[in-house]
């Protein structure tokens, strides 16, 4: 058989695929989804109560996992609040927003009308049924159990709520499978790295047709291994407050109806979605590293504990696109925040080009955590030595740390030593410059 | 317009009348077939020309219930045939050639020997009813109405990598589905 045997017994399929698949020759208009950033974002809440179990009956893998309920009890009223996101309370059971989704054709029936009686200020008992933080119509979704998932609409889509409070998934396919058909509705991924993402500087990059193979084999690995929860992935805060150093990179896995998983690679090789969590072998997480890397960039974060994956040409090129566009600079000292207020001084043509050569020789240089600096330095915050801001065009700032360390405003923790002439001689203009 | 039964019945008491109705009807559905694949409109417009005729031979004995797949089909099959000659008179070819590669890549094993074609368009059904419907559209303006990606793309408002990696998707997904049923090994 070859591929033209395909072609002409495509003649025979049902007439009806046929004509509906009629081309009419206009341009639809383009949709563009709406990229829902929402804190919770299918994430859910780890709290604490029990909830309605899902009516399924899932292979027993091992010992499974139940997700926590949360904290409000109508029967066991709390001294607790809730943070504000939205929510309401159907059949005894929190519902919590995760995303919308321009997707109207979602909306199923219609079950109640939930009260807009929760805010910031209501107390436990105000909790009780079809109250919520916004009011309106609740209804079913389309093609998803009722007692998981629900929404509200707005004009060109519907708002998702979920609720997952006391749901025992064993394998991946219970969740991935079961609940959100992943392999057979998955649309598009977009990725970005964490560290992007956190900073607020969003560059997703949609997986194109060359990774299918890898999505492919991914998606088979979260249907067929056992889920843990997200709490008990490894972690370790070895540089800053925050465990989300060890996030590497973000996946948004969009279904055909618009709906999205938010899938985030942690250091080691998990993978996570809200409250559930896959371990993936070496070499899948391995080549998951290299093509996130390849397609989004540096995640910035290795679990060896070294930042040995950005370079200078990470972020300041591929970041703050520099040096193009830099227009003008100019200095201001440390003396002119903490003493007497000076506007920035004009660097002008030599400062611009001392800039050039300084983010030249950076290069290739591996950034490391702002700690080196002052462990190196001696100091105990970086504000103990001096430091210039050089500005630049497009509201970009160049931090110049007295000892030849380099960072750019925003891009905390990350650091370059620069043993360069660039550096001394920008560093004698800024004197000059500021008289300080 | 004249209702299908009608103009069906118009061939069958062979009346001239019948090419009329079925050009004013579906002379539009035909050319666009026809010029998907062939991309030409001299040829087109021959094309076109030898569906009438080629309805006015099959009509009777045929009765068909849904004069415009009928008559689409035909138009597609003498497109197909005449697109191949042009291949290989190196005439061009369109997306026949293209579209014939894609599906290569489905068939675990291609040879030449002849496929059974009434199973495999079986199969195709099945293989199309589990596709959800955007999908299904994409397959079949893709390897039915032989258009380009870009054009799919514009004609349902969605990006061009988005038809590509969709295609390749179900691409992948016919090729399990002929292994599992051992066409093409």
């Amino acid at each position: 058989m070859m591929g033209r045997d395909i072609l002409f017994a495509l003649e025979h399929v049902r007439e009806d695929y046929i004509l509906r698949a009629a081309p009419t020759g206009k341009n639809a208009r383009r949709v563009y989804m709406r990229w829902a950033v929402v804190a919770a974002c299918l994430c859910l809440c780890v709290g604490t109560l029990l909830g309605v179990m899902l009516h399924h009956e899932p292979a027993p893998v091992g010992e499974g996992i139940t997700i926590p309920q949360s904290e409000v009890n109508l029967k066991k009223p709390t001294d607790g609040m809730y943070d504000m996101q939205a929510l309401f309370i159907y059949n005894g059971r929190v519902y919590r927003h995760v995303q919308n989704v321009d997707n109207p054709s979602l909306r199923g029936r219609y079950l109640a009308t939930v009260t807009g009686l929760i805010d910031e200020w209501t107390k436990a008992d105000g909790y009780v049924e079809l109250a919520g933080v916004t009011p309106g119509e609740i209804y079913t979704v389309k093609g998803y159990d009722p007692d998981f998932m629900l929404c509200q609409t707005y004009s060109g889509g519907v708002s998702i709520y979920t609720c997952t409070e006391g749901l025992t998934v064993y394998t991946g396919k219970d969740w991935f499978g079961d609940i959100y058909r992943l392999r057979r509705e998955l649309d598009t991924v977009v990725c970005e790295s964490a560290v992007c993402r956190n900073l607020g500087y969003r560059k997703p990059v949609e997986m194109g047709e060359e990774h299918q193979g890898l999505l492919r084999r991914l998606v088979d690995v979260l249907y067929d291994n056992p889920l843990m929860h997200t709490a008990d992935v490894p972690r370790e805060k070895k540089y800053s407050d925050s465990f989300n150093e060890n996030r590497l990179y973000v996946m948004e896995m969009t279904l055909e109806n618009g709906i999205t998983l938010t899938m985030q690679l942690w250091c080691g090789g998990y993978l996570t979605n809200g409250a559930v969590a896959i371990k993936l072998d070496e070499e899948l997480y391995e080549e998951l590293l290299t093509v996130l890397g390849e397609t989004c960039g540096a995640p910035w974060y290795l679990e060896s504990g070294d930042i040995l994956a950005c370079t200078g040409k990470d972020i300041f090129a591929d970041f703050y696109d520099l040096p193009g566009n830099i227009r003008e600079a100019g200095v201001q000292s440390k003396m002119s925040w903490y003493g007497e207020y000076r506007a920035p001084a004009p660097l002008g043509e030599e400062g611009i080009e001392l800039i050039y050569r300084l983010i030249d020789e950076l290069r290739d240089t591996p950034a490391v955590h702002q700690n080196v600096m002052l462990a190196h330095q001696g100091w105990e915050r970086e504000d103990d030595g001096m430091w210039y801001w050089v500005h630049l065009s497009d509201e970009r700032i160049m931090i110049l740390h007295e000892g030849g360390w380099v960072e750019m405003a925003g891009s905390y923790p990350l650091t370059f030593q620069a043993k360069s002439e660039a550096f001394d001689a920008l560093w004698v203009l800024c004197e000059r410059m500021t008289d300080e | 317009m004249m209702e299908d039964s009608k103009i069906v019945e118009l061939y069958w008491l062979r009346s001239e009348k019948a090419i009329a109705e079925s050009e004013q009807k579906y002379g539009k559905y035909c050319h666009s077939i026809a010029n998907g694949i062939l991309r030409s409109r001299e040829d087109s417009e021959e094309c076109v020309n030898d569906t009438w005729l080629a309805a006015w031979n099959a009509m009777p004995p045929h009765r068909p219930s849904r004069l415009a797949t009928f008559l689409g089909k035909i138009t597609r099959r003498i497109a197909l045939h005449r697109a191949e000659k042009n291949n290989a008179g190196k005439r061009g070819g369109g997306e026949v050639p293209l579209a014939i590669g894609e599906l290569e890549e489905c068939i675990p094993a291609p040879r030449e020997d002849v496929a059974d074609e009434a199973a495999l368009a079986t199969l195709l059904d099945r293989f199309l009813e589990g596709l959800p419907e955007m999908t299904r559209t994409m397959f079949l303006q893709r390897y039915w109405y032989l258009r380009t990606c870009r054009e799919i793309a514009r004609e349902l408002g969605v990006g061009e990598s988005r038809v590509k990696v969709r295609l390749h998707r179900a691409r992948a997904q016919l090729r399990e589905m002929l292994e599992k049923e051992g066409i093409g090994l």
